[in-house]
């Protein structure tokens, strides 16, 4: 990238030595990482949740489990699709300035 | 501070927030107490609570930003209040769900239009308007403008949702860690509850960050076209 000195894009040039790494990756990245680690840890508590205890208490209350799914995992999709949203707007922006200097 | 700055910032901050969060999950299912009268369905606390917190915090920094914003006309102020208002809309709705899975155990339905969710509720659909707002104009500065009056308004309901369990009659439970006599929740619950509150206040401010940092980018890039089609031979120059 070699802007224009007066451009607005001065601000935001680097030299190739210097540029940071896309942001889209890192963001995506991350979050999907986190995402799948998040949801086998969701499946396996039924079992570790069964572990702490036992009898027809212990049932009914693991009828409940999937109240408590149904919220981390809403709460987690929301949290990834505006992690996607913001990388997909990054990405666009920087391909932008790549294709047109 | 620097576009840079703000990158690794973003970076750093939700590296941190992952890791934590990753650690209070395991805090939620596998060490933390079961609750006695509602059993496991309790832990969804661990998410509501801090869920709304943070939504309060991130509406208060649109207030703020967007008073800022009216009396200087700074459009990097106007990002971060955009930004912090896509987060708190995103917390409110993690709220707004979170709270009918759990209400429809404890109490026996998903809904009741009772003070505190009909406020939160109204909070939802008042920062849904900032949006609606902001791109109901074709002159820009005018919608940055009215969202920003929305963006300071709208913050008014989040003391009446904090009071509202004290004003009125009211089927949410009173506070269990904002009070004046401490918290009243059990040691462990108590240190997994302010594990989930750090771990989500760290990922907010870093996809605040990321966000921030994309809206100057692509204000960076909308000046950058508009400098070069006023330079083009024969083009029209488009009016902001």
């Amino acid at each position: 990238m070699n802007p224009n000195p007066s451009s607005p894009m001065r601000l935001f040039a680097l030299s190739p030595k210097r540029r940071l790494p896309p942001l889209g990756p890192w963001v995506q990245g991350g979050l999907a990482g986190a995402l799948i680690v998040l949801v086998a840890v969701l499946l396996l508590t039924p079992e570790a949740l069964a572990a702490q205890g036992a009898g027809a208490a212990q049932a009914r209350q693991m009828r409940h489990f999937w109240h408590v799914f149904a919220a981390y995992a809403i709460a987690w999709l929301l949290l990834f699709g505006w992690a996607v949203s913001i990388a997909r707007r990054i990405r666009r922006v920087e391909e932008k300035l790549d294709r047109d200097p | 501070m620097s576009l840079r700055t703000v990158r690794w910032a973003g970076v750093a901050l939700g590296a941190l927030g992952v890791g934590l969060t990753l650690l209070f999950h395991w805090q939620v299912f596998f060490w933390v107490p079961t609750e006695a009268s509602m059993g496991i369905v309790q832990r969804i606390f661990y998410i509501h609570l801090p869920g709304a917190w943070i939504a309060f915090l991130a509406f208060g920094i649109v207030a703020i930003c967007s008073a800022v914003y009216l009396w200087l006309g700074d459009d990097k102020v106007d990002h971060a209040a955009r930004a912090a208002a896509e987060g708190g809309l995103i917390f409110t709705t993690i709220v707004l769900t979170s709270g009918p899975l759990w209400g429809k155990i404890a109490w026996g339905t998903w809904w009741t239009w009772e003070p505190r969710l009909t406020l939160t509720l109204l909070l939802w659909f008042i920062y849904v308007g900032y949006f609606m707002v902001r791109n109901s104009t074709d002159n820009a500065e005018r919608g940055k403008r009215f969202a920003a009056v929305v963006g300071i308004v709208g913050a008014l309901n989040i003391p009446l949702i904090h009071m509202s369990v004290q004003w009125f009659r009211s089927l949410h439970p009173q506070p269990v860690v904002a009070r004046p006599d401490g918290p009243n929740l059990h040691p462990d619950m108590l240190t997994t509850l302010l594990t989930a509150l750090l771990a989500w206040t760290l990922v907010f401010f870093s996809l605040f960050l990321f966000r921030y940092a994309a809206a100057r980018l692509e204000s960076a890039e909308e000046l950058r076209a508009l400098t070069r089609a006023s330079k083009a031979p024969g083009d029209e120059v488009p009016v902001p």
